[in-house]
């Protein structure tokens, strides 16, 4: 029986959906190009929030030793959090976790219509988030919790302030994708770029109650 | 027809290793310069209290459990993906 040749071949250009492979040992024709079983995009947004869990884990052991060291905590001259208002703004973040899911499954399904309208909402209640944050924490300067007062407020600012950040990225990066995908007519490119916010949304809402229970409640 | 080229056999060198010596330095050193408790970060030294040192423990826990929960995750979720994909 006659070994397969081995022939070369020229690097397939890209987008052609041929491996990039520059020797076939086959001898026939390429194999048809198969879907990788998880998207490049999404493997990379699941590693990343594996760093991001880290840094969140990092944060509040922190949180966790400077409270424990502390004498009281809150400190008797600061002021106390709004347990209630951002009690709401928890559960407007799981309602965006809803809406996100939502968003994704219309796409899958090439409803672009709904889908876009799922985002926006997503969008706009991540903002609602952001914003009824920005006003807690303009009263509470204003009371006199500021991040050099203690290690009260300097691990607030931090560890709340960093979930904050990774809100309004993901808001950023969802009015990017509306404005995108809203003026596509290729829906099936923008599943992918979707899948991997939603992602990075769930990662983003899932924190949040532990980070209420932990500097909140607890 | 060229001559075939007379195959060359070399005997490999003996190599001398200091074990003996290196083992004996090592262990020089480390009767010498015995391990001692560093600590460098002011909690570890200015905090007391069990609330604290039960709060090490938490974080420790947390911060070497927490990627083997990620990589396991990850593996499980992977496996998942490539076992629901049609061959």
């Amino acid at each position: 029986m006659a070994r397969a040749a081995i022939q070369p071949v020229s690097p397939a250009p890209r987008g052609s959906g041929r491996p990039l492979s520059l020797v076939y040992s086959g001898g026939g024709p390429f194999p048809p190009h198969r879907r990788p079983a998880v998207e490049n995009g999404i493997l990379a947004m699941a590693v990343f929030l594996g760093t991001e869990a880290m840094l969140f884990a990092g944060l509040i052991s922190a949180f966790l030793i400077l409270r424990a060291s502390a004498p009281s905590w809150p400190p008797a001259d600061q002021p106390r959090l709004p347990v209630a208002v951002t009690g709401f703004n928890t559960m407007v973040l799981l309602v965006s976790a809803y809406t996100m899911q939502r968003a994704a499954a219309e796409s899958r399904r090439r409803r672009r219509t709904a889908a876009v309208r799922w985002l926006a909402v997503t969008a706009a209640l991540g903002a609602s988030f952001l914003l009824v944050q920005g006003v807690e924490w303009v009263q509470l300067i204003q009371h006199g919790l500021r991040a050099s007062s203690s290690p009260y407020g300097g691990t607030f600012y931090t560890l709340i302030g960093c979930h904050g950040v990774h809100v309004l990225a993901a808001v950023v990066t969802l009015v990017v994708l509306l404005a995108r995908f809203g003026r596509t007519r290729r829906i099936e490119r923008w599943q992918t770029p979707i899948a991997v916010c939603r992602l990075y949304w769930l990662f983003v809402v899932a924190v949040w109650p532990f980070l209420y229970a932990l500097v909140y409640l607890a | 027809m060229p001559r075939p080229r007379p195959e060359i056999r070399s005997r490999p060198r003996p190599v001398r290793r200091p074990v003996g010596a290196l083992t004996a330095v090592l262990a020089a050193t480390a009767a010498v310069l015995p391990p001692d408790a560093a600590s460098a970060c002011p909690l570890c030294f200015a905090a007391g209290g069990q609330s604290t040192l039960h709060a090490y423990y938490v974080t420790a826990a947390l911060l070497s459990l927490l990627p083997l929960v990620i990589v396991g995750v990850f593996a499980g979720w992977l496996r998942q993906r490539f076992k629901n994909e049609p061959r």
